[in-house]
């Protein structure tokens, strides 16, 4: 009962940051300089004199701010986010038709990243200070100072490039394959993950070494039991809380942080529709791609929270 | 930019296995020195690139397209695929990266701390609607923002600096909001507004010396965040017009060189991989001397 207040009043929280941004986001848009009827203006064949008046009457946008928002808003609250002017698609279809290929990139980081950093970070918190621990630190030191970008060029070079094991660009659906599709993923995933892996292993570590310092380990380990099952079965899952918490920011984060890496791989995913969309000053398709992740961000921090107190019996107090 | 976001360093508990060994000490300061140094020169370097005998990085050398470092005794690190000097370039782009760097992490703290400190300072309503902004800046996607504002406003080295001063801010408002907390009812607190102290002189003269050290330490982080960011920027076309340089620029113009000629690419890389490393690492340093611990978010 008591969780269901929190949790409510934290979907209530939720729903509010959501307002926010999107009010944010009508707000910027409407302070840059230039607007829709403008840019339709602009690329028609023959602009006549009063064409931007026009379009702007017949797009709703001579109205106060305020008013649009509210209208925009009425049309949310639908599912209905508008459309794009460019190509007359609805921004729902647009993101729709976008959104499993960064999901899948999505998931498939997260899951190398963890499957990579939590051993790291185990291991090293049970050498600690050893040679092992080292390493580990200077290794994930170091990745950490390279930008995804570069990541990605340096592995276009060696594995598209040199080995041609994958492709350097493009992107292959899953219904054609799922050993094609995984490839066409494997350089923007890597490159992904070379930045969560050191940022992952960090945290979990410092908070291993914490665990480990707890009476309950002393005690197992008096008892005679085997370090691995010490470290995997009793230190790993109250050490896991705030490993959650930084890959629920970088979950949210990733939705559309991915921009970068995918305008390099050529993956026709939300990063890079919401890049062509600035580009093409699409108003409309910005503010809808913009809520959605957004609220990606938001539902990932609150999916944490529900996590944590499933996962925390102390939070529930 | 990778937006990966991290709490400022956890300090492990305090040892008490075993003291760390004289040599990992020594090794660490070998270390931050040379940080120290790699900065100090890319800083000379771009202040003097004047009276350096360099070719002018703007300008294209037909003679000589896309060779090699130390092919030519007229271009020291080679030059790119239209025949600029890369030395002289890389140079630019030092100023480009360390000034975005500096610049808009300066305005990230100002801003944060501004509304951190309030937040923190005056609680109840304040503290709410401040803590509110924060919620929704951080759940606006920064490079998204970023790249809104360049494409918008036009690519500048003022836009990009207090865009990326806007979209940290509220990162250092949290520093800033729970380091305060942690002071404002603290006794001296208490005895100087017994004293008939104001609520500015307070702010002045008893919070404001006590949360400046983890602000600051947290803002060390953030310019190595911020050069990345820049990168990222320059490296899709929306950094700083030409024909001023950036790393991130000279990637990504470069690219379509990178199975070619793959030093155009690799030493703009290597310049700033070295920096961000250098800066990452005096980051962690100011962290450790100054104990900034988790337990400030």
């Amino acid at each position: 009962m008591r969780n269901l207040i929190v949790f409510g009043t934290r979907l209530i929280h939720l729903l509010a940051v959501l307002l926010g941004v999107s009010f944010l986001v009508f707000l910027l848009l409407d302070l840059l300089p230039g607007d829709t009827a403008e840019v339709i203006v602009a690329s028609s064949d023959n602009p006549s004199p009063g064409a931007v008046e026009a379009i702007r009457r017949e797009l709703g946008l001579d109205q106060p701010l305020l008013v649009r928002f509210g209208m925009w808003l009425g049309g949310v609250v639908q599912g209905d986010l508008g459309h794009s002017y460019r190509t007359g698609q609805t921004v729902v279809d647009a993101v729709g038709e976008r959104l499993p290929v960064s999901l899948e990139l999505l998931v498939l980081t997260e899951v190398i990243s963890l499957a990579v950093a939590i051993p790291l970070a185990v291991f090293a918190a049970r050498h600690r200070d050893r040679l092992f621990d080292r390493i580990s630190a200077a290794f994930t030191f170091g990745l950490q100072s390279v930008p995804n970008f570069m990541i990605s060029l340096v592995l276009i070079v060696v594995l598209a490039v040199q080995l041609n094991v994958v492709p350097a660009l493009g992107f292959t659906p899953l219904s054609e394959g799922l050993g094609e599709n995984l490839r066409s993923l494997a350089i923007p995933t890597l490159a992904l993950s070379c930045t969560l892996i050191p940022l992952y292993a960090r945290v979990l570590r410092n908070e291993m070494i914490r665990t480990l310092q707890e009476d309950f380990i002393l005690m197992a380990r008096a008892e005679g039991l085997p370090p691995r099952t010490i470290l995997f079965r009793y230190a790993l899952k109250p050490s896991l809380p705030t490993l959650i918490t930084v890959v629920g920011i970088n979950i949210g984060t990733l939705v559309g942080g991915a921009i970068v890496v995918e305008l390099i791989s050529g993956l026709p995913g939300v990063g890079t529709l919401l890049f062509s969309a600035i580009n093409n000053r699409d108003y409309v398709l910005v503010q809808g791609i913009i809520l959605v992740v957004a609220a990606a961000y938001v539902i990932a921090n609150f999916l944490v929270d529900v996590f944590y107190t499933i996962l925390d019996p102390r939070v529930r107090a | 930019m990778t937006t990966t976001v991290e709490p400022p360093a956890v300090e492990s508990a305090p040892t008490p296995r075993k003291a760390r060994p004289a040599k990992a000490g020594r090794a660490r300061g070998i270390l931050v020195t040379l940080s120290c140094v790699w900065l100090v020169l890319l800083v000379a370097a771009f202040t003097l690139q004047p009276w350096l005998p360099l070719p002018d990085p703007a300008r294209s050398d037909y003679g000589a397209i896309a060779v090699p470092p130390g092919a030519s005794p007229d271009h020291l690190l080679g030059t790119d695929e239209i025949g600029r000097d890369i030395l002289a370039r890389l140079i630019t782009g030092a100023r480009v990266s360390l000034t975005v760097g500096i610049g808009s992490v300066a305005v990230a703290v100002v801003i944060g701390s501004l509304l951190g400190i309030c937040a923190g300072f005056f609680g109840g309503r304040t503290n709410r609607v401040i803590s509110g902004v924060i919620d929704v800046m951080l759940a606006f996607p920064a490079l998204v923002a970023l790249i809104a504002l360049t494409v918008f406003m036009g690519p500048g080295m003022l836009t990009i600096i207090v865009g990326i001063g806007i979209v940290a801010s509220p990162a250092v408002a949290r520093v800033a909001r729970s380091a305060t907390l942690t002071f404002a009812n603290r006794e001296f607190v208490t005895a100087a507004r017994s004293m008939g102290a104001g609520s500015l002189r307070i702010l002045r003269r008893e919070i404001l010396p006590n949360v400046v050290v983890p602000i600051l330490a947290y803002g060390t982080v953030l310019v190595a965040v911020a050069v990345v960011a820049e990168g990222s920027l320059s490296f899709l076309g929306l950094g700083v017009p030409p024909p001023q340089s950036s790393w991130g620029t000279m990637m990504g113009t470069g690219r379509s060189e990178l199975a070619t000629h793959p030093h155009i690419v690799l030493l703009p890389a290597g310049a700033m991989f070295v920096t961000l490393l250098a800066l990452n690492f005096l980051a962690e340093h100011v962290g450790k001397r100054f104990d900034i611990r988790e337990s400030v978010l």
